[in-house]
């Protein structure tokens, strides 16, 4: 069930055209990652989404509210979203307490006193309410902000790249905490990373945007697995791209006659391999050479180097005992995806 | 930046929101083109100054050349040269010790050496020559003690350009002394343990390599000393030393030669332009020179024996000349001018002079700040249109602040003269009315712009960097959150802000209160200010009666000294 719905919406800054002809739906109560590299598009449709921005053209409708589009347009301040941002943003005059009630006005004291204390233990920040942000630390802070999003109640949270001023241990406990604290308040959640790995885990459904154009959704794992365009295959994952050539649900490649994900696919084609689904033998008539090897601890990564030259890498459990220049027989376990070659 | 939008070859999208309006257009240059005007109005002194030079007269720096300039000249680099050096080593030094030694009242003298901030220059001079002339307390007791007269014994004279150099040095140290502390502060106690590891003892690890370390501060320091120096007016005037500021107060308000007392600012302009570029470029080095400089901070060397007396001697004399001394003989001045029976307090205009003080003081820095806020969000990099402002239009208004008051004033009467004139021909010519005086020229308005043009880098400093600390994002957030504009503007904005517009007005306020050769120059006749009312005092040797003025200055000047002590200890 879509909450959000976005249709044909058009954004440009001066000449730059950074959100183009977008359709999206977003879900109730579902976490939705927009992943994209800087400048895709994604920050900017987060924004148009708050009322930040306004469409050049196109609508959005939040729940039943036409909030853009024709002549409706409601602001941010109307539109009752929490939003998160990169540098939290936070008041710095205000005490934590201060900052989470800020957009409470309305209620009595009372309301707001209990509101804050149950936001404070939802967050884990209990017995903080009088600090001052300068007083907390990254990771603090970004609770606090959190809570100061979640602390009306609202519909929507749209959360900018929250954890990228966050080193690398504290953003893993906090991904964790959030997705936690999201789905706990069965909030419509959207989420805009460039963090391939932080998209995956986070999301229930993986928007990936690419020169402010929408290039596919999904769930991640569908989206990892089945990339509908070479680009979406290469940003979200370290792939081999090999040249073959396709016909009757079957493609010829220098790793072997492979089985293929989209049988109807013939031609010339570019195949996608993950390093994960490919494996080898030691074999003295092998079609590869192991040129080197990266230890990683719960895996390693090998280099095989192929007849043409071109070299494909492997990803195996770590205690495979592997010699350099030692020949070995690839072979790739899973249907692979495809793409048309155009010349 | 383009706001069209490049819709040639886009059809489909619907032209709803991008109708062609005029109003984006002007929403993102309107701060520009607010801050060029102003920019304008408050250059336009400056700048028709400096177009004097475009149209050069000969024949008048001929004629100059051959009387005053030479000598003028000569007089200025001397003294720019003597304070300079003066100041270098007595402020480098007293950094050096209180930051790479431990010794008894380190800690005091480490935030009290930078008082003498707080006195002006004309202030300390009158103070110093009363006391040390003649026939002041000191060769006074000196002649009782030993029965000497005249002749009889050699005392150095302090009316003199020595004299003079000293006063300014213990006026202006303050700025070295406080620029070379944070640089040797900030410097790495791994860089210079790697010196002494390398063998190096105390003094070459000093000589090569935390004073070259710490140069382009010092460098700053010792180019706002020559700054100050160049626009020095009060004290070389009360020491009868003519210099290039000087001579132009004299020959526009004694002389009556207008024509060469411009010619004189133009050249000072120049000057003052020249000076302030090159602190610009040394200011950016030195930040870059401190780039790599973080860890631990070195650690003081406890100094035993009877050093630890020679530092603490060292750091008690120089606080006892710069500020113990001045301030005792002020009080002990007042005191006996108070209590003398025949004449009162307010026998003489003294609440005039003080009311004048504060009302000049609150309108000027009521305009400076007002203009500086309309700069700072005008000037605001707050969206993704107006990212690409520059910088530098906002730091246009300030070059003010390099210029000496006399040339600002100087400038300022080129402005207001001709408006004046023509003003008064209009009202003569079709109304045929005689009684029009002047409108600007000898009013409180011309006194105020002449206070604005200089003294807006204090307040614009001050308010831009507070407006910097409300982050867009900020704003963002507290819509999100249902607050309207002007929720956020009494929310978020106005406690943001509070704290940098006041500390901007308190200094251009004390400044004001301090100033002489604008007020000198520009002021409505008759009408005197404490600053005013000290130096003439002072020039006719009414040194009681100056002290009460120049004591009030004196304790106002410490407001700024005690926030820059308190940034200087959120530091650290």
């Amino acid at each position: 069930m879509s909450f959000i719905r976005i249709e044909n919406v058009n954004k440009y800054y001066g000449k730059t055209h950074a959100v183009i002809d977008l359709d999206l739906e977003i879900s109730k109560s579902a976490i939705t990652v927009l992943l994209g590299s800087s400048g895709c598009g994604k920050t900017t449709t987060l924004r148009l989404i708050a009322g930040l921005e306004k469409p050049n053209s196109g609508h959005i409708w939040i729940g039943d509210q036409h909030v853009s589009g024709g002549n409706s347009w409601k602001s941010a301040t109307e539109r009752q979203i929490g939003m998160v941002f990169q540098d939290y943003a936070l008041f710095p005059h205000l005490t934590v307490a201060q900052n989470i009630t800020f957009g409470l006005t309305k209620q009595s004291r009372s309301v707001q006193k209990s509101r804050t204390a149950d936001l404070l233990d939802l967050v884990g920040l209990m017995g903080m309410e009088d600090r001052y942000p300068h007083q907390l630390s990254g990771g603090q802070q970004q609770r606090v902000a959190l809570a100061r999003a979640l602390a009306p109640s609202p519909k929507v949270i749209l959360l900018d790249e929250p954890f990228s001023n966050l080193d690398a241990s504290l953003r893993q406990t906090m991904r964790e905490d959030v997705r936690r604290i999201l789905h706990e308040s069965e909030v419509t959640t959207v989420f805009v990373t460039h963090d391939q790995e932080e998209a995956l885990r986070l999301a229930d459904e993986l928007v990936v945007m690419e020169g402010g154009h929408l290039m596919q959704t999904g769930p991640p794992e569908k989206v990892y697995q089945y990339p509908t365009s070479l680009s979406v295959a290469q940003f979200l994952a370290k792939v081999n791209v090999v040249p073959g050539y396709a016909a009757h649900g079957r493609v010829k490649t220098e790793l072997g006659h492979l089985s293929l994900h989209n049988p109807a696919l013939s031609g010339k084609v570019q195949v996608v391999t993950f390093p994960e689904t490919i494996t080898f033998a030691s074999d003295p008539q092998g079609n590869a050479t192991v040129t080197e090897t990266c230890y990683f601890g719960f895996h390693q990564v090998v280099s095989l180097k192929l007849e043409s030259g071109q070299i494909v890498q492997a990803r195996t459990w770590s205690y495979t005992p592997i010699t350099i220049g030692e020949k070995v027989q690839t072979k790739v376990e899973l249907p692979v995806v495809a793409f048309t070659q155009y010349d | 930046m383009n706001l069209e939008h490049p819709l040639q070859d886009k059809e489909q999208v619907a032209p709803q929101n991008t109708s062609p309006s005029i109003w984006p257009v002007i929403q993102t240059w309107l701060g520009p083109i607010l801050v060029i005007l102003l920019t304008i109005v408050l250059l336009f002194p400056l700048g028709t100054l400096a177009l004097e030079l475009v149209s050069i007269d000969l024949d008048l720096w001929a004629r100059m050349w051959d009387t005053i300039l030479p000598r003028t000249l000569q007089n200025t680099l001397r003294l720019v040269v003597g304070v300079a050096v003066g100041t270098l080593v007595v402020g480098v030094g007293s950094a050096w010790l209180v930051t790479a030694y431990e010794f008894p009242g380190r800690q005091i003298f480490d935030r009290l050496l930078m008082l003498p901030l707080s006195i002006p220059g004309f202030i300390m001079g009158f103070v110093y020559v009363t006391i040390f002339e003649f026939a002041g307390p000191v060769q006074t007791f000196l002649r009782d003690q030993f029965e000497w007269g005249r002749g009889d014994y050699w005392f150095p004279n302090i009316s003199s350009v020595g004299g003079l150099i000293l006063v300014l040095t213990l006026v202006l140290y303050p700025y070295v002394y406080i620029l070379s502390r944070s640089a040797f502060r900030e410097q790495a106690a791994n860089t210079l343990e790697a010196a002494n590891v390398l063998g190096f003892g105390e003094w070459p690890t000093f000589r090569r390599v935390a004073l070259p370390l710490a140069r382009p501060q010092i460098a700053v320091g010792v180019l706002l000393v020559t700054m100050e120096t160049l626009t020095d007016y009060g004290t070389v005037s009360y020491f009868g030393y003519p210099t290039l500021s000087e001579r132009i107060v004299v020959l526009w308000n004694t002389s009556f030669d207008s024509a060469a007392a411009t010619e004189l600012a133009s050249l000072m302009v120049v000057l003052a332009l020249t000076l302030l570029f090159t602190e610009r470029i040394l200011r950016r080095q030195a930040r870059f020179y401190q780039q790599g400089s973080f860890g631990r901070r070195m650690s003081r060397k406890t100094l035993v024996g009877p050093r630890r007396w020679l530092a603490s001697l060292f750091c008690g004399l120089l606080l006892g000349a710069a500020f113990v001394l001045p301030v005792a003989q002020l009080s002990i001045w007042s005191l006996r001018r108070i209590r003398e029976p025949t004449i009162t307090v307010l026998s003489e205009p003294f609440i005039d002079y003080t009311f004048n003080t504060i009302r000049l003081g609150l309108i000027g820095a009521f305009f400076t700040v007002l203009i500086a806020l309309v700069v700072a969000y005008s000037n605001r990099r707050d969206t993704i249109e107006t990212a690409g402002r520059p910088r530098w239009l906002a730091r246009l208004t300030t070059i003010g602040y390099a210029m000496p008051g006399a040339v600002i004033a100087v400038g300022v009467l080129t402005v207001v003269n001709p408006i004046d004139g023509a003003v008064t021909d209009f009202a003569v010519e079709r109304f045929n009315y005689q009684g029009f005086g002047y409108l600007l020229t000898g009013t409180i308005i011309s006194l105020i712009y002449g206070y604005t043009v200089r003294y807006m880098v204090l307040a614009l400093d001050s308010i831009a960097a507070s407006v910097e600390k409300v982050r867009p994002n900020m704003e963002a957030a507290a819509r999100t959150l249902g607050a309207n504009t002007r929720q956020i503007f009494y929310r978020i904005h106005i406690p943001l802000i509070r704290t940098g517009i006041g500390a901007g007005a308190i200094l251009v306020f004390v400044d004001i209160m301090k100033e002489l050769p604008i007020t000198l120059l520009l002021r409505p006749f008759g009408m005197d200010t404490l600053a005013v009312r000290a130096h003439l005092l002072s020039v006719e040797g009414f040194h009681e009666s100056a002290a009460i003025p120049a004591l009030m200055i004196l304790v106002a000047g410490l407001i700024p000294v005690f926030l820059l002590m308190q940034i200087g200890s959120n530091e650290e």
